[in-house]
């Protein structure tokens, strides 16, 4: 009798699977547009992907313009700025808008006051409401910033005591010699750093990352598109089976079990998928870490169901549920913007735990903590489902 | 209307009543609250691990199994370990051009010095991004990136400085990454500008003393010049100004949690109104709405969609209060009062275009992950790609975000 509930959940779930597949196409449309958006910004020569930032020079300093495109023109700054130049007024609002990502406002007689050693400030305009961006930016700025000022003090140093001791016929020849040692010490600074990866798990880059990031988000969100067959069974439809000898624990894994398939389904395509295009070198552990990934998921998704028992209840709390703990895993955010103690629970969260079991299978490299972890996930997940189960009896 | 009002309580009573919907509605404001009492008073700082080879102390201490060292505990990032602190203690602030005990250029491994004042820089930046903290070997360095205690980790070897006079300093500092770190190139900038203040004036000191033209028992040394002058604030600096595009305030910046409680709440609060839309359909078919005269239909039916999203905006409300993002009452009201009907709207619209609840349910995924991606929930990404900002005005969260 068992095994022909299971057949017939089974029967139920293949129903549902026309519907889990559209909503994982239009999944696939977002994550292609994504990607060619992100190529765009890594490959294009367009501005797409480098921020646009809006530059207001004083009227008529042809001198300050010139420094500017000098400073715009550095591959350095070409690589992350577009400047575009235009008044004060028009970038801000341009700011205002979004159009730019930030306006820098040239003081009057900008390079006059740089060799005169006044330095009035370039100010720098943000949106408010962009605070994380903003302070980001603040921190890059500040850094060139102080990088040219300590290039200035020596300059500004070196006049100074010349003078103080009559060599101020020398000064054009200290200047220049100080110009050309410190711009070939600091034109080269992204030269002094070797970049080293370092894992827990092995070689991932930062898409690898948000890849996972994005197909353990989906796994949790699928499931809303067959809302309907994850709902509990009414009252005299439990009585029944119950009167059969079908009792909770044979309904809830029949349910786990066509879930899971209905899962498997949509992520199996993804991951041999991944697996052709050679983002992995151990297909087959990949493919292991995705069933289990998959198993763990269905067990909280149906959890979120059975203990809410409406579509409406069930469907918000898996978004709140798989959004917040998606966001303290560092699904959204990288991990550092994150307050400490969310830090080290996030690797906690199903989130965190399933990232770092696919990380495994994209490796290959065998982690006894994150293969475990997902385990236990998985049985806490059915010991819930039980639970809510036997709650509702 | 009496009826169409009775209907509305009886819906929000159907739902209330519910101990899981229940449960929902306080969850957000207090997973808000929690988070936002997590985050310490002041700003969220990155850390960065740093190790100097050619300090003889740092480079003999091996940190025991139990030993943290210096490592920052999670949540505690604002404390200084006795080292950094005896560090910070050593390090002479710019501007102390007549008080400095510092050693002489040249005698210190460069290195050292760096990290010194990167650990020390802390003390006067209190808005500091990056907190740099001290460890004893490369090794631990590697430890602390891969079990992401570290953003980063920065090893600077004992021939830094041989290595920068001969112009052969490619690579010369390594750079342990774990592969979700994103901030190394703008830990590197921060880093360089800080080398670049040491070692130009090590660059300028040894000019002028080769130059002649400064007397060794002069007034004041070349080094002691430079500080004077790099401390005095009249070297180049950029000015930070923030504008509120919708009061046009200008200020400094303020800078919030980063956790997106007022995203979460208009992406919720969509979701809701999708789903609403699918429920009423079904509800429909069950027959809930047979017994109502023609002229009550559509006003009871709008009231039975709109009880779950007012029940739901009662707990976005609450968790935008718990998250400290409510600057006025009245302006958050208008706004949930304009935003309900648009997503209960925009869930209407899906249904009469597909016709079918079960056609609106697959796309819900979709829907959401869109929101979260196209819209300014986390980051503003339109800013930097303007075609997702495009996209994102394809979702009424975009328009409830950008009014604030």
């Amino acid at each position: 009798m068992g095994f022909a509930y299971l057949k017939l959940e089974l029967k139920r779930a293949v129903g549902r699977l026309p519907y889990l597949y559209a909503g994982a196409v239009l999944a696939a449309l977002l994550a292609v547009l994504l990607v060619l958006l992100g190529s765009r910004m890594l490959y294009g020569d367009t501005a797409a992907g480098r921020i646009r930032v809006g530059v207001a020079l004083p009227e008529g300093d042809q001198t300050a313009g010139q420094a500017v495109r000098a400073i715009s023109s550095m591959d350095s700054v070409r690589s992350v700025c577009d400047f575009a130049y235009m008044d004060l007024e028009s970038g801000l609002k341009e700011l205002e808008q979004g159009t730019v990502f930030t306006v820098l406002e040239v003081p009057e007689g900008f390079v006059q006051d740089i060799i005169s050693g006044v330095n009035t400030p370039v100010t720098v305009w943000m949106p408010r409401g962009a605070e994380l961006e903003g302070r980001l930016f603040e921190a890059l700025t500040r850094a060139g910033a102080r990088t040219l000022s300590a290039s200035q003090a020596g300059i500004y140093a070196g006049g100074e005591l010349y003078l103080q001791n009559g060599a101020g016929d020398r000064i054009p020849q200290l200047e220049a010699d100080l110009n050309r040692m410190y711009l070939s010490f600091s034109l080269s600074r992204l030269d002094y750093f070797k970049r080293l990866t370092v894992s827990g798990t092995g070689n991932l880059d930062v898409m690898d990352f948000y890849r996972i990031s994005a197909f353990v988000l989906l796994l949790f969100l699928l499931p809303a598109a067959a809302g309907d067959y994850l709902l509990p069974c009414g009252k005299v439809l439990r009585m029944k089976l119950e009167a059969a000898g079908l009792k909770g624990g044979v309904r809830v894994f029949s349910k786990v079990l066509g879930l899971s398939f209905l899962l498997a389904a949509v992520s199996l395509p993804v991951l041999f998928a991944a697996a052709f295009y050679g983002l992995t070198e151990t297909p087959g552990m990949l493919l292991l870490c995705g069933l289990l990934a998959v198993a763990a998921v269905s067990v909280w998704v149906l959890f979120c169901y059975s203990l809410s028992g409406t579509l409406l209840g069930g469907l918000l709390f898996l978004f709140l549920a798989a959004a917040v703990q998606h966001f303290l895993a560092g699904g959204f955010l990288p991990r550092a913007f994150l307050p400490p103690a969310v830090q080290s629970l996030g690797r906690w969260m199903p989130s965190g735990i399933l990232m770092e079991l696919l990380e495994m299978g994209m490796t290959g490299e065998a982690d006894g903590r994150a293969a475990v972890a997902a385990v236990f996930l998985f049985l806490a997940g059915l010991a819930a489902c039980l639970w809510a189960e036997r709650r509702r009896a | 209307m009496r009826r169409i009002l009775l209907w509305f309580l009886l819906c929000c009573k159907r739902y209330l009543k519910k101990p899981s919907f229940l449960l929902l509605v306080c969850l957000l404001p207090a997973v808000c609250f929690l988070i936002r009492i997590s985050e310490k008073d002041g700003l969220q700082q990155v850390n960065i691990a740093v190790c100097a080879l050619g300090s003889g102390d740092a480079a003999e201490k091996q940190p025991g199994p139990g030993d943290t060292g210096n490592r920052p505990e999670p949540g505690d990032t604002a404390e200084k370990s006795p080292e950094t602190e005896d560090a910070a203690e050593k390090q002479p602030k710019t501007g102390d051009a007549g008080e400095t005990t510092e050693a002489e250029p040249g005698e210190e491994d460069l290195g050292t010095l760096l990290v010194r004042r990167l650990v020390g820089e802390e003390l006067a930046e209190e808005d500091a991004l990056f907190h740099f903290y001290i460890c004893g070997t490369e090794e631990e360095v590697k430890a602390e990136v891969a079990a992401r205690r570290a953003e980063c980790g920065y090893v600077f070897g004992d021939d830094l400085r041989q290595r920068l006079r001969e112009h052969d300093a490619r690579q010369a500092v390594r750079v342990y990454c774990a592969p979700s770190t994103v901030l190394d190139r703008l830990a590197e900038e921060v880093i360089f500008g800080v080398l670049a203040e040491i070692y130009d004036r090590e660059l300028f000191a040894e000019y002028i003393r080769e130059s002649g033209v400064v007397p060794e028992n002069g007034r004041e040394t070349a080094g002691e010049a430079y500080d004077r002058w790099l401390s005095g604030g009249t070297v180049f600096h950029f000015e930070y100004c923030y504008l509120d595009s919708r009061t046009g305030e200008i200020g400094g910046r303020e800078d919030r949690s980063v956790f997106p409680v007022r995203g979460l709440t208009a992406v919720t609060l969509f979701l809701i109104g999708l789903c609403s839309a699918v429920v009423l359909e079904q509800d429909e078919k069950n027959g809930l709405f047979l017994r109502l005269v023609p002229g009550e239909r559509l006003g009871c039916r709008l009231a039975a969609a709109l009880a779950p999203l007012a029940c739901m905006a009662v707990s976005c409300l609450a968790a935008l209060w718990a998250g400290g993002c409510i600057e006025s009452w009245g302006r958050e009201l208008a706004a949930m009062a304009v935003y309900l009907p648009a997503v209960l709207a925009y869930g209407f619209l899906l249904q009469a275009v597909f016709r079918s609840p079960r056609a609106v349910s697959c796309m819900i995924p979709f829907l959401v992950a869109a929101a979260l991606v196209c819209c300014p929930v986390f980051l503003d990404l339109g800013r930097i790609v303007p075609e997702l900002g495009f996209l994102g005005r394809l979702f009424p969260p975009f328009y409830y975000l950008k009014a604030f």
